[in-house]
C-alpha cells in the first residue's frame, strides 16, 4: 500500500517541517536548481531515473507544486539524510536546509492550491464489534457486558484505571484475555453473540470505514443481536434504564423492590456528613449480607445494610473517612427485625462519630474524627449489590448530606414532614405508592419513552416520521399483546437493527437543528469513548452548545477524566502497538522452553502473556498521569509482575499449572536501567518480532519504522532469497547476523530501503528473542547494536538511541499524533491532513505533548471538530 | 494422511449422510422429452502462495501430471481432473503481493486501470456468476474459509478472495456450524421489523451525503438478501428433505478435519441445490504465525516455510503443507463424484477450480499460476488432460471461459482477451 505508506511517513518527517515556512519562493533556477543540478540529476534525471524520478523534467515551482506527492518524497529523503546517498557527494548543510525550506513552502502552496482544502467528513461506516458492544452497554446503561470479546486485553480487577485520580495505583490487579476462559467468564447478557472481530487496516486499525462494510451475512448478526440482546435472561436485571423505558407503568415490577437513588452533586462538595435513613421489612435475617443502599465509588464506597460479619449480626454503615474506608456496625436482634413489621434504620456520621439508630433509637456508636469522602455521585444502587440482595421490603430511603442528630432521627421515625430538608440530598420510594392511575394515556407515556430513547440510540433527535415509524409500531405490537414491556422491547429491538444506530454517520446539517453538534457528539465519543454519546453531551448538542469552543474544550477534558476513556486506551494502545501480535508469537517449544511455564507440552502459558501487559499499562499511566508522549519511548518506571521482574533479571520462576491466571498483580517499579521502560523495550515487542529460533532485526526495524515512526517500509520485492540466519550457518560461516545481512542487501535496490529500517532493528539486538538482554549471540560473536537515525545521531546501544529518538521527538510526535488522527477520523491519512496533523504537533508543544493534550489537540482541532477557527 | 477413512467420511456416522433426494429438476424436460442438462455448480478453491513448482507441473512435454508427488492424491478422479499451465496475472509493482494474489485472484481485474482501492480489485467472479443463476436456488452464494487462527493480525485482503467490489467483502463463513444453519436452519421472516428498518433507513438516507449514500446501499442489499433467502429457504423445505447430517459440535478439531467438515457442508449444499456457487478458502495467504497441521505432526509457518523452501529439508516440509491440501481437495472432489445425478455424478455437473494467486511463494510470481480444474461441467470441459497455453495467458481467459459456462452472457471478463478455447471440447 505504496499510498498509505507514503502519506502517513510524511506526517512523521522532518523537524525541517514544523518551521513556519510562508513567504514567497526563491527563483527556481537561481535558488534550488543549482543544487538539484549538482547532486540529484545525475541520478534522477537525464540518463538515469532511479525509483522513476525524474527531477530534471521540473523546470518551474510550478511543476513541482502539481506534484506535492513528490515534494514529499524529497523533504523526507533530505532530512533525514537518505539522499543523496551516503557514497555520494553531499550538499552543504545551509544548502540542505536551504532547500528543505523551499520545498516546504512549495508544498505547503501545493496544497493550499484551489482554496481552503476542505475538511473530508467523517464517512459513514458501521460500529465494529468493540464499539457495538460499548454502544449497547451504555445505550442501557448496563450492568454487565454485552458479550466477551477478546478485543479488550487487560482485565481490570482493582479497578485501578481511574482517569480522575491522574494517578496510576502502585499495584494494579490485572489479567490478560488471552490467558484463557477465566477472563471472558465475566458478568455478560446470556446467550448474546457477538459478530466476529474486524480486520484491521495495513498499519492501521480497525475503525476504519473502508473496511467496515456489509454483508447479508453480518447483517445477520446485527438482526440476530437486535433480538438477543434485549431477550436475554438477564437483561432485565442488568438493565439500569428498566424503569424508564421497558417498566409497563400500569403495574408493579416484579420481585424484591430495586431502584436507585441520583444524589445531588452536592454531596460530594459541600457535605458535613453523612446520613442515611431506611424503612426495611425484612423477609430473611440469615447470615448473607443484604443491601439496603450502596454506591460504588472505589474505597468511597457508601453502604447501609444489614447481615453478619464476625461476631455480631446487625445494622451496617459504610464510607469513606479520613482517607480510608471505614464500617461500623451494631447489634441487632434478628428476630425482632424479621418479625413482618416495618422497621426504621439509620446510619449517621457527623465528622466525629458514627452512630446506629433502629426505631429511632440508638444501638452503636463509634468516635471517628475526618472527613466524608466521595468523588463520585454516580447513583445509589437502592436494594441490591451483586449477590448482597435485600429480601423483603424497603421504603422512604433519604439520603442526607450531613450527620443528623437523635431528634431529627426520631422525627423521621414518627414521620415528622420535611425533616432536614435542605441537607436532603436524595430520596426513593417504593414504586407501588406512586403508581395506581396514570395522568396519562398509556400510549403517550410509551411515545415519550420512545423519544428519548432513539435520541440516544441515533445520537440526533428523532424528526416526526420517524418517531412516527417506531411509536406507530409500539402501538400496534401493544394494541396485539396488552403487553407494555414486551411491546417496548420490539420497539428497542427494530431500533437496533436500524442504520442510524448501527452505523457511524454523518447528518446533513439540514437534517435537524444542531445537527452540526450531533454530529461532533458522536465523533467525540467514538473516538473517546468507542461508544455513544452521553445524556451531557447530547443535551449540549442539542442546546447547539457543543461548538461553543470553551464547552468544548470543557467537554473534551470531562471525556478524559471519564471511565469510559477506558475504551480508548483498549482499542488504540494495543492496534497501534499491534500487540496482538504476541499472542500469536510462538517461540520454539523445544529450545526455547523456558518461554513457556506451568505446564506440560498439552497445556502450558506463555509469558507473553505477561508481557503484553507492561507496555499496555506503561501506556496507561501516561495516559491517566498525563505525562509526555516522550515517556513512551523512554520512562523512570515500569509496570511489572513478579514473573516479568524474575524473567528479565534472568531467572524463569516456574509456577504449577494452577497457578493464578485471572488476576495478577502487577507493581510499579522505578527504572534507572534505561535499557527497559516505554512501549518498545520490553519482552511483548521482542518476542512479537522474533521468529521461532532466532530475533528478526528486519522484522524489528520495521515495527520501529511503523509504529513509532509512522513509516511503514515498502513492501520487499518480490523475490527476495531467504536469509539463511540459522545459528548454524552463521556459525560455519563466523558472520554475525548483521554481517549477513550486509551480504544480502547489497544489492542497491535493497540497500536504501535497508540503510533505513536495519538501524532500527539492529539496535534491539541487545534483546534476545525472548526479551532478555544479551552481550553475545549464541554463536558467540558479540552483538553489535549501533547505527545512526535520520543519518545524523550516531549510537552505540539501544539507551544511545532512545536518546536519538528524544533529540527527535518532534518527529516522534508527529508520527503519534499521524496514528492517533488516523484513528479519530476513522480513515487512512490522506495529504492533506498533514498540515492539520502538523497544527495539532505545534499546539501539543507547548504543552510538553502531554498525553492528553495531544488527544485534547486531535479533538478540537477543525479536521475533527469540523468547527471553523475562530 | 493414513489416518483420514475416507469411507467412513462419506458414508457418514449413520451411514447415509449423502441421502439427499434426487431433485426432480432434472427430470426429462416434458416439452422435448429429453434430459435436461443437470444445473451446473461453481466452485473455486483458494491455496494460498502457490504449491512447489517442480512437485506440482510435470516437465514440458510430459502429460501425466497426476504422478507428480503434490498431485497423486488426484488419481482417484484423475479422468475428471485437467490441469492448466500458461495462466498469468500481473502485479501492479510497489504493493503488497500477497494482498493482491488473495484479493485480486477471482476478479483478476486490470491492473492498468485506475484503481479504486489498494490494489486492482472488482466483483469476483463468483459473484457475477450468482447474479446470474442465484434465481435457481435458495442460497445465492456460499463463501467458506478455513482460516483457523485467532488473531486477526493480517489484513483483510489476504483472507478473503471473495468480494461484491472493491473494499466490499464478502464476509466468509469459518464456523462449521455457521455453514451448517444458514444450509439447514429455517426461521419465519420478521418482516415486520425488516418493513420497519427499511422504512426508517429510506427516510435516514435521504440525510447522508452523496457518497454516504451508496455506502448505505450495502446496508439495503443485505437487508433484503436476508429476506429473499429465508423465504426461499422455508419454500425449499417445505418441498425437500433435510440431508441427514449432525450439527457439527463445539470440541476441538484438527486441521484437516476442520477443513474436511467444511468440504463435506460444501457438497452437501451443492448435491441439495441449496446453493450453486461458491469459494473455499483453504487458508488464508501469507499470515505470518505459524500454525499447527495436526496430521503432519508439525507447527509451521506455511509462509515462512515458502520462502525457505531453498532448504531441503524445508521444501519438504512445504511439500507435505502442498500435498496435504491437495488431498483435501480430492477428498471434496471425491465425494462429489460418489454422488449419482441422473447419468453422471454431482462432480460431472460441476466446475471445480483450485488454483492459487502466485506461481510459487518464494519468488512470488504471477506467472505460471497453478491451476486444476475438476468436473466436465456437463460434459463441455476437457478433463484427465494437461492444457498448455502459451505463456502469460491472462488467468482472466478462464474465468471468461467459467462465466460463460456457467451462463453470464459475458462476453470479456477483465483484462481477458478471449475464452480458453482449448479447455472447451
Amino acid at each position: 500500500m505504496a499510498r498509505l505508506a507514503l502519506a502517513t511517513a510524511l506526517l512523521a518527517s522532518s523537524s525541517a517541517l514544523g518551521k513556519k515556512t510562508s513567504g514567497p519562493l526563491t527563483d527556481f533556477k537561481k535558488g534550488i536548481k543549482p543544487v538539484l543540478e549538482k547532486h540529484c540529476y545525475h541520478c534522477h534525471g537525464r540518463e538515469k531515473t532511479k525509483g522513476k524520478v525524474n527531477l530534471s523534467a521540473l523546470t518551474s515551482w510550478k511543476d513541482f507544486e502539481s506534484n506535492p506527492l513528490l515534494i514529499e518524497k524529497m523533504i523526507e529523503a533530505l532530512d533525514k539524510n537518505e539522499m543523496p546517498p551516503e557514497e555520494e557527494t553531499q550538499p552543504s548543510e545551509t544548502q540542505r536546509q536551504f532547500i528543505l525550506v523551499e520545498l516546504n513552502k512549495a508544498f505547503q502552496n501545493a496544497l493550499l492550491q484551489g482554496g481552503n482544502q476542505p475538511v473530508i467528513p467523517l464517512r459513514l461506516r458501521r460500529m465494529n464489534r468493540f464499539e457495538y458492544g460499548n454502544a449497547v452497554r451504555d445505550l442501557f446503561n448496563l450492568k454487565s457486558w454485552v458479550y466477551s470479546i477478546n478485543d479488550r486485553i487487560i482485565r481490570d480487577h482493582n479497578n485501578y484505571f481511574r482517569p480522575e485520580s491522574r494517578k496510576m495505583p502502585k499495584v494494579v490487579s490485572v489479567g490478560n484475555r488471552i490467558m484463557g476462559l477465566q477472563q471472558m467468564l465475566e458478568n455478560r447478557l446470556l446467550g448474546v453473540m457477538a459478530f466476529p472481530k474486524d480486520p484491521p487496516a495495513e498499519n492501521g486499525f480497525n475503525n476504519r470505514g473502508d473496511h467496515l462494510s456489509f454483508s447479508p451475512l453480518l447483517m445477520e448478526s446485527f438482526l440476530e443481536l437486535s433480538r438477543s440482546i434485549v431477550n436475554a435472561e438477564n437483561f432485565d436485571e442488568n438493565c439500569r434504564v428498566w424503569d424508564t423505558l421497558f417498566q409497563d407503568p400500569l403495574i408493579k415490577k416484579p420481585g424484591t423492590p430495586k431502584g436507585s437513588i441520583d444524589v445531588d452533586r452536592s454531596v460530594a462538595t459541600r457535605n458535613s456528613g453523612l446520613s442515611i435513613s431506611a424503612w426495611i421489612r425484612p423477609e430473611k435475617t440469615g447470615d448473607h449480607w443484604q443491601t439496603i443502599v450502596r454506591r460504588e465509588d472505589s474505597w468511597r464506597r457508601q453502604l447501609l445494610a444489614i447481615g453478619r460479619t464476625g461476631d455480631t449480626w446487625g445494622l451496617w454503615l459504610g464510607a469513606g473517612i479520613a482517607g480510608q474506608y471505614e464500617e461500623f456496625g451494631a447489634p441487632v436482634d434478628r428476630k425482632l427485625l424479621g418479625d413482618g413489621e416495618w422497621h426504621h434504620v439509620a446510619g449517621t456520621f457527623d465528622g466525629k462519630k458514627i452512630t446506629l439508630y433502629l426505631d429511632g433509637k440508638q444501638i452503636g456508636r463509634k468516635a471517628l474524627v475526618g472527613k466524608l469522602e466521595m468523588q463520585s455521585t454516580g447513583e445509589m444502587a437502592v436494594g441490591a449489590h451483586g449477590n448482597e440482595p435485600f429480601h423483603g421490603g424497603l421504603d422512604d430511603i433519604r439520603i442526607f448530606r450531613s450527620g443528623l442528630d437523635r431528634t431529627q432521627i426520631e422525627n423521621l421515625v414518627a414521620k415528622v414532614q420535611d425533616v432536614a430538608k435542605e441537607e436532603m440530598v436524595g430520596s426513593w420510594r417504593t414504586p407501588e405508592e406512586v403508581i395506581p392511575t396514570l395522568q396519562e394515556p398509556i400510549e403517550k407515556i410509551a411515545h415519550q419513552r420512545i423519544d428519548k430513547f432513539l435520541l440516544k440510540a441515533f445520537r440526533s433527535p428523532a424528526d416526526k416520521k420517524t418517531l412516527n415509524l417506531y411509536a406507530g409500531y409500539f402501538d400496534k405490537q401493544y394494541k396485539e399483546t396488552g403487553d407494555f414491556t414486551r411491546s417496548m422491547k420490539d420497539v428497542v429491538s427494530a431500533a437496533l437493527a436500524s442504520p442510524r444506530f448501527i452505523c457511524v454517520h454523518n447528518e446533513i446539517d439540514e437534517a435537524s437543528p444542531n445537527q452540526k453538534s450531533f454530529n461532533l457528539a458522536t465523533r467525540l465519543a467514538l473516538f473517546l469513548w468507542s461508544s455513544i454519546p452521553d445524556n451531557e453531551l447530547l443535551e449540549l448538542a442539542e442546546g447547539g452548545k457543543l461548538q461553543d469552543s470553551a464547552v468544548l474544550d470543557k467537554q473534551v477534558d470531562r471525556m478524559l477524566n471519564h471511565l469510559r476513556v477506558k475504551n480508548f486506551c483498549d482499542s488504540f494502545a494495543p492496534q497501534w502497538l499491534k500487540l496482538n501480535n504476541v499472542v500469536s508469537a510462538s517461540p520454539d517449544f523445544k529450545t526455547h522452553r523456558e518461554y513457556y511455564f506451568g505446564g506440560d507440552d498439552k497445556i502450558s502459558y506463555k509469558r507473553g502473556m505477561h508481557m503484553m501487559l507492561e507496555p499496555l499499562l506503561n501506556f496507561e499511566t501516561v495516559f491517566i498521569e498525563d505525562r509526555p508522549i516522550m515517556e513512551l519511548v523512554d520512562s523512570d518506571f515500569t509496570y511489572r509482575s513478579h514473573l516479568l521482574s524474575e524473567w528479565y533479571q534472568g531467572r524463569a520462576a516456574t509456577y504449577p499449572i494452577n497457578v493464578n491466571l485471572r488476576n495478577i498483580n502487577f507493581t510499579r517499579t522505578p527504572l534507572e536501567d534505561r535499557r527497559y521502560g516505554g512501549v518498545i523495550t520490553n519482552g511483548a515487542v521482542m518476542v512479537m518480532t522474533s521468529g521461532p529460533f532466532r530475533s528478526l532485526p528486519i522484522t524489528r526495524g520495521s515495527w520501529v519504522s511503523s509504529v513509532i515512526f509512522n513509516d511503514p517500509p515498502q513492501p520487499p520485492p518480490d523475490d527476495v532469497p531467504d536469509l539463511r540466519a540459522d545459528d548454524e550457518t552463521l556459525k560455519k560461516e563466523g558472520l554475525t547476523v548483521r554481517q549477513k545481512l550486509k551480504q544480502h542487501s547489497s544489492n542497491i535496490q535493497c540497500a536504501s530501503c535497508h540503510q533505513k529500517i536495519d538501524p532500527l532493528g539492529f539496535v534491539l539486538e541487545n534483546y534476545d528473542l525472548l526479551g532478555r538482554w544479551r552481550e553475545d549471540y549464541r554463536t558467540g560473536l558479540k552483538v553489535d547494536a549501533s547505527g545512526k537515525l535520520f543519518g545524523k545521531h550516531e549510537f552505540k546501544d539501544v539507551v544511545g538511541f532512545k536518546d536519538a529518538v528524544l533529540a527527535e521527538k518532534e518527529v516522534f510526535a508527529k508520527a503519534f499524533i499521524g496514528h492517533l488522527l488516523s484513528y479519530a477520523l476513522g480513515r487512512e491519512l490522506t495529504l492533506a491532513d498533514r498540515i492539520a496533523a502538523g497544527e495539532i504537533a505545534d499546539a501539543s508543544k507547548k504543552d510538553h505533548y502531554r498525553m492528553r493534550s495531544v488527544i485534547k489537540n486531535v479533538a478540537i482541532h477543525p479536521i475533527f471538530s469540523q468547527l471553523t477557527k475562530s | 494422511m493414513k489416518s483420514m477413512n475416507r469411507r467412513q467420511f462419506l458414508l457418514g456416522a449413520s451411514g447415509s449422510a449423502m441421502a439427499l433426494p434426487w431433485l426432480e429438476v432434472y427430470a426429462d424436460d416434458p416439452k422435448t422429452k429429453k434430459a435436461k442438462d443437470p444445473s451446473l455448480r461453481f466452485a473455486s478453491f483458494y491455496s494460498p502462495m502457490g504449491f512447489v513448482r517442480d512437485h506440482f507441473f510435470p516437465e514440458k512435454g510430459n502429460s501425466d501430471f497426476l504422478s507428480m508427488p503434490t498431485l497423486r492424491s488426484l488419481k482417484s478422479v484423475g479422468d475428471k481432473v485437467t490441469m492448466i499451465t500458461g495462466l498469468s496475472r500481473v502485479n501492479v509493482r510497489g504493493t503488497d503481493v500477497h494482498n493482491q494474489a488473495s484479493s485480486c485472484f477471482l476478479s483478476s481485474a486490470n491492473p492498468h486501470g485506475k484503481l479504486k482501492s489498494p490494489y486492482p480489485m472488482d466483483r469476483t467472479l463468483d459473484h457475477l456468476i450468482a447474479d446470474k443463476v442465484s434465481h435457481r436456488t435458495p442460497i445465492r452464494s456460499l463463501e467458506l474459509n478455513c482460516n483457523s487462527f485467532k488473531d486477526l493480525k493480517e489484513s483483510i485482503y489476504l483472507d478473503n478472495i471473495s468480494w461484491y467490489g472493491p473494499e466490499h467483502v464478502a464476509t466468509a463463513m469459518k464456523d462449521p456450524s455457521q455453514v451448517y444453519q444458514r444450509l439447514f436452519k429455517t426461521r419465519s421472516s420478521d418482516k415486520d421489523i425488516t418493513d420497519l428498518i427499511l422504512e426508517d433507513a429510506a427516510n435516514f438516507k435521504k440525510n447522508l451525503t452523496h457518497q454516504d449514500k451508496d455506502k448505505l446501499d450495502e446496508y439495503f442489499e443485505s437487508v433484503r438478501e436476508i429476506e429473499i433467502q429465508i423465504e426461499k429457504l422455508n419454500k425449499y423445505y417445505s418441498n425437500n428433505k433435510r440431508a441427514e447430517m449432525d450439527e457439527p459440535g463445539e470440541g476441538p478439531m484438527t486441521r484437516g478435519e476442520y477443513i474436511r467438515l467444511m468440504g463435506k457442508l460444501l457438497v452437501v449444499a451443492f448435491q441439495g441445490d441449496l446453493t450453486h456457487v461458491a469459494t473455499f478458502m483453504l487458508a488464508p495467504e501469507r499470515w505470518g504465525s505459524p500454525q499447527r497441521y495436526h496430521e503432519l505432526r508439525f507447527t509451521k509457518s506455511h509462509h515462512g516455510l515458502t520462502h525457505g523452501q531453498g532448504n531441503q529439508e524445508v521444501k519438504n516440509f512445504l511439500v507435505q503443507v502442498d500435498q496435504f491440501y491437495v488431498e483435501l481437495f480430492a477428498e471434496v472432489l471425491e465425494q462429489m463424484d460418489a454422488i449419482s445425478e441422473g447419468e453422471g455424478t454431482l462432480l460431472d455437473h460441476s466446475m471445480v477450480t483450485l488454483g492459487s494467486g502466485l506461481g510459487d511463494g518464494k519468488d512470488h510470481t504471477m506467472n505460471e499460476l497453478p491451476i486444476i480444474v475438476a468436473g466436465s461441467a456437463n460434459g463441455k470441459i476437457k478433463t484427465g488432460a494437461v492444457i498448455n497455453c502459451p505463456e502469460n495467458t491472462p488467468l482472466a481467459n478462464l474465468w471468461l471461459s467459467q462465466a460463460q459456462l456457467m451462463g453470464t452472457g459475458m462476453e470479456k471478463f477483465s483484462d481477458s482477451t478471449g475464452p480458453l478455447e482449448s479447455l472447451l471440447v
